[in-house]
């Protein structure tokens, strides 16, 4: 394969895995940021400090511990791969979990301090006018919220196409499947293919100056 | 604060001084000669300081100009290109490579290889004894999904974490295991399948290339050599 079919390919698969990582993270952080902005409970702390893990933890430790997870031993391999018969170490769907994971304080976090910046008595007044939990979430919450939730999904999406540590520990390189543009950039180096390392790092860091500026010119912060 | 500082510091000095005494050797080492290494090194009377990779990688390091002084290389390609560059001088064969197919479930052989398995191999662009098997996996026409590793050492733990169904990897690696792992077998892959795995070293200029020469020369004895062949090469 020519290299610019390799990078394109690589780009495809990086994308696709950046798309389908955020559609996960919009689902499940909302509901999650919302009871961390809210609740009173003692376990609070706790699920914010592992939410937050990714934040400090080298992705390599990640890796590491996602890698023995997802042998056909592991807690993780042996559901996927005795129940439904699917490996999850050096597959595409075994990338997803790690990078929704990984991502996850970048879309939660900004979410709970969106959430816990809010206008309180508006919920109370929704309440009393008779809006249920979930009425007063999905048509008050999320739309005061919008740009939070933009800005939010935004970020979990740049910062997954930003990923490495943790592909490289599980991921295993395969074309089309697993080898995303940092680890074909890693690859042309290795190789002393600077020509196609220019062209990757080039396109990533002017994709990811462009996201960000776009962002917080939209968002004025 | 600052006399805490200063105290600070000069402890820090000390420990260097102490720790540092004669500069080490500064070596970059492929990873397939990590457990041969760790055996030879005690016999050699300077301090060394072994960095490890692929081969692919420590070369394009040197290229780039990390400071190294003795290059042990996997394959001959990527020494023979920087003595002709320049980079590099008395290139020399310190060990021949040997590859071994580690494998998690069943029994190692070239026959373990039909089955619809997912095999770890280094990457082979990069990785002499990647390269190797690709070869060995097209000269046997088998059909495994090749998980594509950083180096060897990556490959080994690939397989040794259970994540991949087996492993190329190097005989020394398999070798330096403290005793055989339960389940895993392995299979010594018939020189014929692969292109010999000539592992060479070379002198990189620039650096203390006196003490580079003495370690080649320690490389060389008929002492060190068995001690290599024992760790796993031919």
């Amino acid at each position: 394969m020519g290299i610019a079919a390799d990078i394109a390919e690589a780009a495809w698969v990086t994308g696709l895995l950046a798309l389908v990582t955020t559609a996960i993270l919009l689902l499940v952080s909302p509901p999650l940021a919302w009871w961390m902005a809210r609740t009173a409970s003692k376990w609070r702390a706790p699920v914010e400090a592992v939410v937050a893990l990714p934040l400090v933890l080298p992705p390599t430790v990640l890796g590491f511990y996602l890698l023995l997870a997802f042998a056909p031993s592991g807690p993780l391999g042996a559901v996927s791969h005795g129940l439904l018969g699917v490996p999850l170490a050096f597959t595409f769907t075994g990338l997803v979990i790690g990078s929704a994971i990984y991502s996850l304080p970048f879309v939660t976090g900004p979410l709970a301090s969106a959430f816990r910046a809010m206008d309180w008595q508006l919920l109370e007044a929704a309440a009393s006018l008779g809006a249920s939990r979930s009425g007063r979430f999905l048509r008050l919450v999320l739309p005061l919220n919008r740009r939070a939730l933009i800005a939010a999904g935004v970020l979990g999406f740049a910062h997954t196409v930003g990923e490495f540590g943790i592909v490289l520990m599980i991921g295993g390189n395969i074309p089309g499947e697993t080898r995303v543009l940092s680890i074909a950039l890693f690859d042309r180096v290795e190789m002393l293919d600077y020509g196609g390392a220019h062209l990757i790092a080039g396109s990533l860091l002017a994709f990811s100056l462009i996201v960000l500026t776009a962002t917080y010119r939209w968002l004025r912060l | 604060m600052a006399g805490r500082l200063h105290r600070l510091a000069a402890s820090l000095a000390l420990l260097g001084a102490t720790v540092g005494g004669a500069e080490p050797l500064r070596l970059a080492v492929a990873s397939n000669f990590f457990s041969a290494f760790v055996r030879i090194e005690g016999g050699f009377p300077e301090p060394l300081q072994p960095a490890y990779g692929s081969s692919g990688l420590l070369h394009a390091q040197i290229v780039q100009g990390r400071p190294f002084d003795v290059f042990l290389s996997a394959d001959k390609a990527r020494p023979m290109a920087l003595v002709r560059s320049g980079r590099a001088v008395r290139p020399v064969v310190y060990a021949k490579g040997r590859l071994a197919l580690l494998v998690n479930e069943g029994q190692a052989s070239g026959a373990w290889l039909e089955g619809k398995r997912r095999v770890a191999i280094a990457n082979p662009q990069t990785a002499p004894y990647g390269r190797a098997a690709e070869e060995t996996l097209d000269a046997l026409g088998a059909l495994v999904q090749r998980i594509t590793a950083l180096n060897v050492a990556q490959a080994f733990h690939f397989a040794m974490s259970g994540a991949a169904d087996g492993a190329f990897v190097a005989l020394a690696q398999i070798v330096a295991l403290p005793e055989p792992v339960a389940p895993t077998s392995y299979w010594i892959v018939p020189e014929e399948l692969y292109a010999p795995i000539e592992q060479w070293a070379v002198v990189v200029s620039g650096g203390d290339e006196a003490g580079a020469e003495a370690l080649l020369d320690y490389l060389a004895e008929d002492g060190t050599q068995a001690a290599i062949r024992e760790a796993g090469y031919r």
